[in-house]
């Protein structure tokens, strides 16, 4: 009767719980942390753009040293830029790394052995009239419940949050993916590749006839090599905007089934989301190894 | 005078850029036809208007970070809602540590262990002052 009584209590704990997994949304937000990570990885900034074009002059002097330009060189307009995009980056890999956090069941694993040790002691024992076998079941069925219903808060909490954000998620990663793909790498990292190109051709131009075939060869790979730096770079800010839009999607996909988390279909859906993100970032990653070429 | 829309920053951005593209495209195609002189000012030129396209490319972006400053605060405010909830489900641990050791105080007092009992009354102590730290 007492076991039946123990299954049963069990049952009911399951049920109010729900059984809840969130294996799922754990994954898809540490994914998505783990790639916000690695914006810097793109390699080049705002800040990057002033520094080589506007107050190191591009051009190769024939002995070899940098030449400053005439203009005055001020980035703090760049500089405020890159920083808007970092606090754009720091809040959503905040919210996200905070998310995975909260699904992570592994992370507290709720623990009465000391408690149950403490009563197990023969004087305690003694006086409450109770077995060591009991001490032992109540602590694995307090473990148990205290597990399942702190899961169920943590379900409680997260789908609050999520139904209550998704709206200002969306409109802030719609934000950052247009600084990074309108403006980092369609402007910025697009205009310094034709800069490169325009100092370049004029000091080939001005120093044609100064310079030997060995000497043009030699200003030619130095030209490749940075192109080839900035299109480097401009392949790993595309696929960090696919990365986005994955994780902006994965997003919208938990809102819209947060009422049903629990369902398979729903389980699956978000799980490839996050086997997406997390192939974009290997892709990303991959990228990231190959050196540049002339 | 009304600011600029992110928009418009980003088509001023654009059409200095597509100039800027077809000047270098125009003194590439003649790098045998200008003068050194000729050469210089286009270049110049057309650095000064990649430079434009970029201030104006790094204000849209500060722009962009104002206009969506609220959402931006809402998400701040979500994070710090979880991390708050994350609080609570540390503490339930402690709870249970805190209860040990009443369990363990009250076993040294059954067995008269003085030295157990102070012992214990240290070590409430300190789990008390760490949950009430949290």
């Amino acid at each position: 009767m007492k076991r039946i009584s123990i299954v049963l209590l069990i049952f009911t704990m399951c049920n109010i719980s729900a059984c809840v997994n969130l294996d799922h949304i754990y994954s898809f937000a540490s994914e998505s942390e783990s790639i916000l990570q690695s914006e810097s990885d793109i390699g080049y900034s705002f800040y990057q753009s002033c520094l080589e074009f506007d107050c190191i002059a591009e051009q190769p002097t024939l002995d070899n040293t940098l030449k400053l330009p005439d203009k005055e060189c001020n980035c703090d307009t760049f500089l405020m830029a890159d920083k808007t995009i970092l606090i754009f980056n720091k809040i959503i890999s905040g919210y996200l790394g905070t998310m995975a956090n909260l699904s992570n069941e592994k992370r507290v694993n709720y623990n009465y052995a000391d408690l149950s040790k403490s009563i197990d002691a023969e004087a305690i024992r003694g006086k409450l009239n109770i077995t060591s076998d009991q001490i032992n079941a109540a602590s694995k069925l307090a473990t148990d419940i205290t597990n399942k219903l702190l899961n169920a808060y943590r379900k409680k909490k997260l789908h609050e949050v999520i139904t209550g954000v998704n709206d200002d998620f969306q409109k802030v990663m719609d934000a950052y993916i247009i600084c990074i793909r309108d403006f980092l790498r369609d402007q910025i990292i697009e205009n310094s590749l034709d800069r490169l190109k325009n100092n370049y051709s004029t000091y080939l131009k001005i120093n044609n006839r100064l310079l030997s075939a060995e000497g043009k060869e030699k200003v030619l790979n130095d030209y490749l090599t940075k192109k080839s730096n900035l299109e480097k770079s401009k392949k790993l800010a595309t696929k960090y905007i696919e990365s986005l839009q994955a994780i902006k999607a994965g997003h919208q996909t938990i809102y819209e089934e947060s009422s049903h988390l629990d369902e398979q279909a729903v389980i699956n859906m978000i799980l490839k989301s996050a086997t997406n993100i997390k192939t974009l970032k290997e892709e990303f990653q991959n990228i990231k190894k190959i050196q540049p070429s002339n | 005078m009304p600011a600029l829309t992110t928009e418009q920053l980003k088509k001023m951005a654009q059409d200095y850029q597509r100039t800027g593209k077809e000047l270098l495209q125009y003194k590439l195609d003649h790098f045998d036809d200008l003068s050194i002189d000729e050469f210089k000012t286009i270049g110049s030129k057309i650095d000064s208007i990649f430079h434009n396209a970029n201030i104006i490319a790094a204000l849209a972006v500060y722009q962009i970070g104002k206009d969506i400053s609220s959402s931006l605060g809402i998400l701040t405010d979500s994070t710090a809602k979880m991390k708050k909830a994350l609080k609570i489900i540390d503490k339930v641990q402690s709870v249970i540590d805190i209860a040990t050791t009443v369990v363990n105080i009250g076993t040294s007092i059954i067995q008269k262990d003085i030295k157990g009992i102070i012992g214990n009354i240290k070590n409430f102590s300190e789990k008390l002052g760490e949950f009430s730290n949290d």
